[in-house]
């Protein structure tokens, strides 16, 4: 979990926080919660590698579009 | 192109969510109780917020001595949203979305790991504010500043309150209840096959027409400009590097990718400058305007067929981290610089229909100019696209869509200040067409000074100095909004950060900045048109369905870039100034989708039997309609050459057959023959766009007399599922959420739900 904890210095909290904000938004943290939601409800199966999980989502985006905003 | 088969693509993971661990205690509540209501500290915290925002509008629209400071516009929208978002939010919230935290959302009972995945809020917000934010709301109250700076700010700040951020959170959250449907998708569904096919035709026309002006407003800007050019060129390079670097070298690492790509644009920017200095960069780089047009449809058709991680996933990237980077920047260089403002609150252009930046009165067109910023129909795509499938708990919409639309606001306020804290003598030297000015300093100087503005005296120095500072060639006619922005940002910036020197670089920081977005926006609405164009040829020949299919989908995509293509090369050739004519039908396509996506949500609240709460949503719509239908009348119907596309039609085919060989700012027969041809163009879109606009609010509306009637309809929301994890609603969690927190933090790992990390 890269969320911010309660019993480590000032300086490291906000730079872990910074760090998961910035994962969070930019979407790099998708793997880890794909990671996690495999490992809660199918930990009979492999997960994908990082690259493997990365193409799918491209792929997936090549088949449904989203529109950016004007 | 094909993905690798994986096993989240299976269709039996759609319901998956369940935990496999069996709870071994009772799972906390998973909704917090209402908070305690009002104390003491509360009242006095809100009473301030309303004085500092009343003393505000004061300072803006009472006061108005000889000058305004631009930390008063700060106030007045902070303040004004901050009580929209506390109190008229939180009615909406009560009475006509009334939220239920007991219930799962798409996140939680379709969880997948790969698209439903429950998101914490604030990082949630930071995605669907960089979803939402593009250069809309940056160009449009640019323009609108012809009208001095009263009309735009109080459109801005009272629009988004009443209509921009209802839309997108009504939406938000109706598409939440239906999976993270689309807009067409519900617009089908609740409206019907006639409402929802013209919902479709008129988003895929929408689509083409603001692709195309947003286009425009690139080529404007680098029209005559190496630096720009060259930077902006360079762009591609970085994007495929890091593409490149994503699949291969470090897959999925993307802040890493995307700060190396920060500073390669940084980089790009400065060696822009050099370039641009050296006798070979300007031959190289200084492209006419129809050439970098021709550019932009080469590079669009490419990007568009192209799979989406060479180029368009890495300018995503780039654009996101600009976005967040600038806008606090400029935030930060307001409130620290606190430019004085001199424009007045009304200018002389504001009670006529003859502005030399964009023809037409006050009402309706500065409700079109000003689109995105104070309500835009694009929001209603977003909101119904990624982030309704991320929402961790249904109490967290208004938080998302309203407070994230609340942000893009005030982006548009700071756009605003930004315009209106330069000089005004040079803000209509840059916004005048060039059949005004002739392009040349001297034309400039005489338009601007003949147009009699009190307090104005532009002189030939000024133009040149401020060219130079900026780093180009002229600063003359540069229409479209964004070098105008790109100038007054520069000045604010090189007040906060480096002063004069760094002045060039900060102007095309902006433009560079403007340029991505409006790439990337290019790019995906491309592909976005190309799919519903192939859906809809699917309905002919099946074959087109098939979207991987490579003959179709070149094709499609074809068709639609020569659509927009054609548009924007109209525009860049257009005799009358191409900006000023084509603005008024980006702003009129965007409303227009406001307006649908209006109606699909009135007509989902009648369906709902809120009937009292009715008047929320119908509220903006009306507006909305009444400007868009009167603003699509007089572009169609109006006697005024420079207002009605067909009364100047008529004017220069009359022209022509009575044997005339210049007109206006056309010089010659074949320009004469472009203007009416133009203007036909333009005519007719104005035409359809209000034809398919007033199908689908009919038909909304035969929807609501149902509704009225008392006739019962089906229901399309998803069935309730009840929720099994917790999450507080707003940025701040109160006491109630805390503590409920707190039982929740107490659990074992394994029975506390799984977040997007």
């Amino acid at each position: 979990m890269a969320r911010p904890g309660v019993d480590v210095p000032v300086a490291r909290r906000v730079w872990r926080g910074l760090r998961w904000y910035l994962h969070g938004v930019t979407g790099e943290s998708r793997y880890e919660a794909y990671l996690d939601h495999e490992r809660r409800t199918h930990p009979d199966r492999t997960p994908l590698s990082r690259s493997e999980f990365w193409r799918g989502v491209h792929a997936d985006q090549d088949r449904n579009p989203q529109g950016r905003c004007c | 192109m094909r993905g690798p088969h994986t096993p989240l693509e299976e269709p039996e993971m759609s319901n998956d969510a369940a935990p496999t661990v069996t709870p071994e205690r009772e799972l906390p509540p998973v909704a917090a109780e209402p908070g305690r209501g009002w104390t003491p500290q509360k009242i006095a915290l809100w009473a301030v917020i309303a004085l500092l925002g009343g003393v505000a509008w004061t300072m803006l629209a009472i006061v108005r001595g000889e000058t305004v400071n631009a930390i008063w516009f700060v106030f007045a929208a902070a303040c004004t949203y901050l009580i929209g978002y506390r109190f008229y939010a939180k009615v909406i919230e009560r009475h006509v979305v009334r939220p239920d935290d007991t219930r799962a959302t798409p996140a939680e009972h379709l969880a997948n790991g790969k698209d439903y995945v429950a998101t914490d809020r604030r990082v949630l917000f930071g995605h669907h504010f960089a979803a939402i934010a593009g250069a809309g709301p940056l160009v449009g109250p640019v323009l609108a500043a012809q009208m001095g700076y009263l009309p735009g700010t109080l459109w801005i700040i009272v629009g988004v309150v009443l209509a921009g951020a209802v839309q997108d959170y009504l939406v938000l959250f109706f598409s939440m209840r239906r999976s993270g449907r689309s807009l067409g998708q519900m617009a089908r569904e609740e409206l019907g096959r006639i409402g929802g096919a013209a919902a479709i035709v008129a988003t895929l026309l929408i689509m083409v027409i603001i692709t195309a002006i947003l286009a425009l407003v690139v080529v404007n800007a680098l029209g005559e400009s190496p630096w720009g050019v060259f930077s902006v060129a360079m762009t591609v390079p970085i994007a495929l590097f890091m593409g490149a670097y994503l699949r291969w070298l470090r897959p999925g690492r993307i802040t890493e990718v995307s700060l190396i790509g920060f500073v390669l644009l940084m980089a790009a920017i400065i060696g822009g400058g050099v370039i641009a200095d050296t006798a070979w960069g300007a031959e190289l780089f200084t492209l006419d305007r129809t050439t970098i047009a021709w550019g932009i449809i080469i590079y669009g058709f490419i990007a568009a067929v192209l799979p989406v991680w060479v180029l368009l996933a890495p300018r995503d990237y780039l654009s996101t981290f600009m976005k967040i980077g600038v806008i606090l920047a400029l935030a930060l260089a307001i409130v620290v610089v606190r430019p004085e403002i001199s424009v007045p609150a009304f200018s002389e252009f504001a009670s006529g229909e003859t502005g030399p930046v964009w023809p037409g009165a006050l009402f309706p067109f500065l409700f079109v100019t000003i689109a995105c910023g104070a309500l835009s129909g694009f929001h209603a795509l977003i909101a119904s696209g990624t982030t309704p499938k991320m929402l961790e708990k249904e109490r967290q919409t208004r938080f998302i869509g309203y407070g994230g639309m609340l942000m893009e606001s005030f982006v548009a306020i700071m756009a605003l200040v930004a315009a209106i804290s330069i000089d005004r003598g040079i803000y209509f030297a840059m916004n005048a067409s060039a059949g005004a000015t002739g392009g040349t300093v001297e034309g400039a100087v005489a338009f601007v000074n003949g147009l009699g503005l009190t307090g104005v005296n532009l002189t030939p120095e000024m133009l040149t100095s401020t060219a130079e500072a900026v780093g180009e060639e002229s600063i003359v006619s540069r229409t479209g909004g964004a070098p105008t922005l790109a100038l007054g940002l520069a000045q604010v910036m090189q007040g906060f950060i480096g002063g004069p020197a760094l002045m060039s670089f900060w102007y095309h920081f902006a433009i560079m900045f403007e340029a991505l977005f409006i790439l990337t926006a290019v790019d995906a609405g491309t592909r976005v048109a190309r799919f519903m164009l192939q859906d809809t040829l699917g309905n002919v020949v099946p074959r087109f369905r098939d979207t991987s299919w490579l003959p179709g989908a070149w094709l499609c995509t074809a068709i639609m870039v020569a659509a927009w293509g054609a548009v924007l090369l109209m525009g860049v050739t257009d005799p009358l100034g191409g900006i000023n004519t084509l603005f008024p039908l980006f702003g009129i396509a965007n409303q227009l989708l406001a307006a649908i996506a209006l109606a699909v949500v009135l007509a989902i609240v009648a369906q709902r039997r809120t009937f009292r709460w009715l008047w929320i949503p119908a509220l903006p719509l009306a507006f909305v309609a009444v400007v868009t239908i009167t603003a699509s009348f007089q572009k169609i119907f109006s006697p005024v050459p420079a207002v009605g596309y067909w009364a100047q039609h008529a004017a220069y085919r009359d022209a022509l057959a009575s044997g005339q060989t210049s007109l206006g700012s056309a010089d010659t027969v074949e320009e004469m023959q472009a203007v009416v041809r133009n203007t036909a163009i333009q005519g007719t879109l104005s035409i359809v766009f209000v034809v398919l606009a007033i199908v689908v609010i009919i038909t909304a509306l035969v929807v609501v007399a149902r509704a009225l009637r008392g006739e019962q309809l089906t229901e399309h929301e998803d069935a309730r599922v009840p929720s099994r994890r917790f999450a507080p609603a707003g940025l701040v969690p109160t006491a109630e959420e805390r503590e409920l927190q707190r039982q929740w933090d107490a659990l074992p790992a394994e029975q506390q739900p799984s977040r997007g990390h």
